[in-house]
């Protein structure tokens, strides 16, 4: 394969060989070749043996360990719970990166999050200003109503009783790409989306993010900022091993904060938690 | 005294929270919000000699019985120390 992809703002070109199948909701975002300027290159090959990493460990996590040297990364990147890593992926000029792939776990790359962890691309993304945030993407009235909270809150349930009963549309079952289109915030697709199985590469003006909360009622406060920060902190994608993109980070959710509306929605399962919510939604007409 | 660098501090429309960052996350992977005070004594640590000083100038800034706020800043200080978000 060698073909343009384009997730958010980022443009790259990928090149790997025909074994190695991209999965579906990874091509969702494959562009043509007119698509803008290519941004970054990077280069996929198989290997029986994965390379010796070389650097700094900066990163030393069960999955993942980032090594840094001359200002370049290189990852061994894993999955939870299993022994050993699956790929090496190394910056090797300002623009590319290659990513060496182990021959033994070429059939485990279909799963999205293995294959999407392959690019770093939260670290291309934070670059121009756009952030991952854990969420349900929800398209309503042509906006977008972002549900965020840990995993098993209810994430797609509320996500689920909206499309029942007001006609919305699920575009990401667990994830959105944030960032500024033509100076509004918007959320955007993501080729990975948890057991959702629901992912679009669509685009829309962010109305509100909504954190959830269970309960044994239905209630909906508006947050302010600096109680909304920590919410939202503990759900966005961050590279905390590196300093300066973190601190970038934080200065966006601030930015985010400062414009887009965050509720607190303390729900049960049912019609009364999606009027609840309505009605403050409507409110910020 | 002297804080750790790797501890951020962030004002969000009157909310204060501190963040670790760099090797700071091996040993606190999530952030610290604070109350007002809390949020003052971190902003003013290093213009301060000893933990003294500091109980002199959130006594100047805040109404409260003296000798709580002494025995609450002197705990704080020296929680802060402990792991490591500040030296003295």
């Amino acid at each position: 394969m060698n073909r343009k992809f384009q997730i958010g703002d980022f443009i790259f070109r990928l090149r790997c060989p025909e074994e190695v199948m991209p999965p579906d909701n990874f091509m969702l975002f494959a562009c043509g070749e007119d698509a803008g300027e290519q941004m970054y290159t990077y280069d996929m090959w198989l290997s029986e043996k994965l390379p010796d990493a070389e650097g700094k460990l900066i990163a030393d996590r069960p999955d993942l360990k980032v090594y840094e040297k001359g200002g370049r990364e290189t990852r061994l990147i894993g999955v939870k719970g299993m022994d050993g890593y699956y790929a090496c992926y190394q910056e090797t000029a300002e623009e590319r990166a290659r990513v060496v792939l182990s021959e033994a776990e070429v059939q485990s790359l279909h799963f999205d999050p293995v294959f999407t962890s392959l690019f770093a691309l939260e670290k291309r993304l934070a670059s121009r200003d756009q952030m991952v945030l854990h969420c349900a993407y929800v398209e309503w009235k042509g906006e977008a109503v972002l549900f965020s909270a840990p995993s098993e809150t209810g994430k797609t349930t509320q996500a689920d009783l909206w499309e029942k009963y007001r006609g919305s549309r699920t575009i990401n079952g667990d994830r959105a790409l944030l960032g500024k289109r033509n100076g509004r915030w918007s959320a955007q697709g993501w080729p990975v989306c948890g057991t959702s199985g629901v992912c679009f590469n669509e685009t829309f003006p962010v109305r509100a993010v909504v954190v959830l909360s269970q309960a044994r009622g239905n209630s909906v406060q508006r947050l302010t900022p600096g109680k909304a920060f920590p919410l939202l902190y503990s759900q966005i994608t961050i590279n905390k091993w590196n300093m300066a993109n973190h601190i970038h980070m934080m200065d966006l959710i601030e930015e985010l904060l400062a414009e887009i509306p965050v509720f607190l929605l303390q729900c049960t399962i049912s019609e009364n938690a999606v009027s609840c919510l309505e009605g403050a939604l409507d409110a910020l007409r | 005294m002297k804080l750790n660098k790797l501890y951020v501090i962030k004002d969000i429309a009157g909310e204060t929270v501190i963040v670790p960052t760099g090797n700071a996350i091996q040993n606190f992977n999530g952030l610290i919000s604070t109350n007002e005070v809390a949020g003052f004594i971190w902003k003013h640590v290093e213009e301060c000699a000893t933990p003294d000083d500091m109980v002199r100038k959130v006594l100047d800034a805040f109404d409260g019985e003296p000798d709580i706020i002494e025995k609450e800043v002197l705990e704080f200080l020296e929680t802060l120390k402990k792991v490591g978000m500040i030296a003295y």
